[in-house]
């Protein structure tokens, strides 16, 4: 498949009128029509239980999710299909980490200091339980490696920042986490829809991502763990659909995801994702890599004609789509909103539910560009035009 | 103080549509923010200030920039001109159920509550009575009906207003409703007595001109026993009022010596005949004519009906007393 932003926009309803700009692809991107169908069929042809009804329609649904599954496993390259559980999210799937780890109390979970609050507040909510939270600069593997003392029982680092970009040197920091056998956790939430991820190359323990920013459906999201640390969890979130049996003095768990995938799933969305990960399989990942970098300069260039810019993150190139900015005297709201209402630009502005670094170093806020697969080079002039009125407006 | 505005907007829509309710709610925790001195946190604000500077920045840039940066400004405006407006509309209310005109007791204009103008029907006058009301009597003022009625209905007219002529259907009907009511009519001349539009020996001018000299030939035609007769002559003949000839003629057609007429007019008793009534009229808290009092209740200009229902309510009081 030839790589063509502009023919692969017309797989997008929300681009077909042309009147959108949509550049707020670290929150969610957009789904192509192929996801949209799949979503639709499963309503439509087969609208039943998984797992559980031996009718054809719920042999249709299990059928369907275990090839999502096995898509799934195909995209990471993990090992086996039972090595992946279906969640609704990154959040989710850090979450059911954070509460299903054998944790003790005295152990200690090490993160970044620029992380999202999803994989934050889990494990400051771990306190509760006597669990301990360090945060070390973000991509400083030599201090991550410093503060990896015994008590360290897990390493849980975003992989892309979704606040400016930057990715950490995840090969690096599983070698020092392994080398004191602590097993790590990747939020590749950033990571996985913009580059291939090798979880065996990688030879990460434990890895999260969301299906919604991958041109999947909300609500679906992956957790990888491999098989040796996933029998170790001990499911928190149990009920219909994770066991073998039940007494009413206990019950036996299954072995494989399922035990972490409790009461009816989404299926229309685990259908769904699993065409949005064949999508962007078709699409290939150099070529996507190629168009997200060159876009992201041509942006760059733009923005550094300011003189009252600050451009946060890594060199263009390395930003995975995301550029990050915030004018010294206009509020990023302002420029927010005035580029939705005079341009129908959509951009994201804030702090990106990364507070604690905000906070950290007192910036209030950035304006978040992030672009994806069906942006253009017309759209980037577009926005440079229309972000020079808003700033002419507003400065 | 955009939030107040949104937020009056806003709970407009909310009522009939749930979609708008947060924004109503947003719109209120802004406003209550701003009331208590502190900064609208919400973003409510900004997003209205966006949402409208971002239209106008389509076409018109540099109006947009203007915009942004003094549409709190004009909100604050807006907000002034609303709560001067709301003033002025209770201001205007008040003096509609009171006065039956939006802009008080004497000033007549369009009035919204009343579009075609059928309420405002008298003519005003401001007078600097400011003690308490005192309800007039008949005080030997002109009368029909026994003196032992158990409803009496005083109206204070001006031979120079449009609505006192006017309300002589309004009393004639109700002198063949009500056989138990008796009716007296007393002088309220809209000039306020003037003594100069009193006399003949000028003419005057305003627009009540020859108000007192038509009051006080009614006077004169007491004088002589031809009063309701001259009266009705009055009311019909307008044009009759502006000068003293007029008068004198229709003195001869109600079948009144006209030298006897003429003396009377110039007697300085009669002018204070008539100023004795205006005078009662001003204690009575008068603003306008026709006012009618029935038993001491007060009417502006009513139509046949309240007069009608008056009447009857007063005649009911007065049975069951």
């Amino acid at each position: 498949m030839t790589f063509d932003p502009r023919r692969i926009r017309g797989d997008f309803p929300p681009l077909r009128s042309g009147n959108l700009i949509y550049f707020d692809n670290a929150c969610t991107t957009l789904r192509p029509e192929p996801v949209i169908d799949a979503v639709t069929r499963y309503y439509s042809e087969f609208p039943a239980c998984g797992e559980r009804s031996l009718h054809q329609l719920g042999r249709r649904v299990s059928e369907e999710v275990a090839l999502a599954r096995d898509a799934a496993r195909h995209f990471l390259n993990a090992r086996r299909s039972e090595e992946i559980v279906f969640t609704q999210n990154t959040t989710h799937a850090i979450n059911l980490v954070a509460q299903s780890f054998p944790f003790a109390a005295g152990d200690i979970v090490m993160t970044s200091d620029q992380e999202h609050n999803s994989n934050l507040l889990p494990w400051q909510q771990l306190a509760r339980r006597g669990v301990r939270h360090r945060a070390v600069p973000f991509g400083d593997i030599e201090a991550l490696a410093r503060a990896l003392a015994p008590e360290v029982k897990l390493v849980s680092m975003v992989m892309t920042s979704n606040l400016d970009g930057a990715s950490i040197d995840a090969e690096r920091l599983i070698e020092v986490a392994h080398a004191r056998a602590v097993p790590v956790l990747l939020d590749a939430a950033q990571a996985v829809p913009h580059q291939p991820i090798d979880v065996r190359a990688l030879g990460v323990d434990f890895l999260a991502c969301s299906g919604h920013k991958m041109l999947g459906p909300s609500a679906t999201g992956i957790l990888y763990g491999t098989d040796d640390w996933l029998r170790r969890l001990q499911p928190t979130l149990v009920g219909g659909g994770t066991v073998e049996d039940s007494t009413l003095e206990g019950a036996t768990y299954r072995e494989g995801p399922e035990r972490f995938e409790a009461g009816l799933q989404n299926y229309a969305g685990i259908v769904g994702l699993r065409h949005a990960i064949e999508y962007l399989e078709r699409i290939g990942w150099r070529a996507l890599g190629e168009h997200e970098r060159a876009l992201t300069r041509q942006l760059d260039e733009g923005l550094r004609r300011y003189d009252d810019i600050t451009i946060y993150g890594p060199p263009p190139d390395h930003r995975g789509g995301i550029t990050s900015f915030a004018f010294r005297t206009i509020d990023v709201h302002d420029v927010c909103l005035l580029l939705d209402q005079s341009a129908n630009i959509a951009v994201r502005s804030g702090r990106h539910c990364v507070h604690s670094w905000f906070n950290a170093h007192g910036v209030d806020g950035t304006v978040r560009v992030s672009l994806y697969l069906y942006n253009t080079a017309d759209e980037v002039h577009v926005f440079l035009d229309a972000l020079a009125n808003v700033h002419r407006v507003l400065a | 103080m955009l939030c107040l505005i949104a937020l009056i907007v806003c709970t407009g829509l909310a009522i009939g549509s749930a979609r708008y309710r947060p924004l109503a709610r947003e719109a209120l925790a802004c406003v209550f923010r701003r009331v208590t001195l502190r900064k609208c946190t919400t973003g409510f604000d900004r997003r209205v200030n966006a949402a409208l500077t971002g239209r106008v920045m389509r076409t018109h840039p540099h109006a947009a920039r203007f915009l942004h940066r003094h549409l709190e400004g004009m909100a604050w405006a807006f907000v002034f001109v609303l709560v001067g407006s709301t003033g002025y509309l209770t201001y205007g209310l008040t003096n509609y159920f009171h006065y039956g005109s939006c802009y008080g007791p004497v000033r007549r204009g369009f009035c919204i509550f009343d579009p075609t103008g059928r309420r405002s029907q008298y003519s005003g006058i401001l007078t600097d009575y400011h003690g308490p009301p005192i309800i007039p009597g008949s005080d030997g003022a002109p009368a029909v009906g026994a003196p032992d009625a158990p409803v009496t209905v005083i109206e204070f007219g001006s031979y120079t207003c449009p609505y006192t002529r006017r309300s002589a259907a309004v009393v004639s009907e109700l002198l063949t409703h009500h056989a138990a009511v008796r009716f007296v009519y007393r002088q309220f001349p809209l000039d306020a007595v003037e003594t100069a539009s009193a006399t003949c020996a000028e003419d005057s001018t305003g627009p009540h001109a020859g108000a007192t000299r038509a009051a006080m030939a009614a006077a004169c035609a007491q004088a002589e026993g031809r009063f309701w007769e001259y009266h009705r002559l009055l009311l019909s003949r307008p044009e009759a009022l502006e000068t003293c000839g007029g008068l004198l003629q229709l003195a001869g057609e109600a079948g009144i010596d006209q030298d006897r007429f003429t003396r009377c007019l110039a007697e300085p008793a009669t002018l204070e005949q008539v100023r004795r009534d205006f005078e009662d009229g001003v204690r009575a808290g008068m603003y306008g004519t026709p006012t009618f009092y029935v038993n001491g209740v007060t009417l502006v200009a009513p139509s046949a009906e309240e007069l009608d229902a008056a009447v009857q309510h007063a005649a009911g009081e007065s049975g069951a007393r």
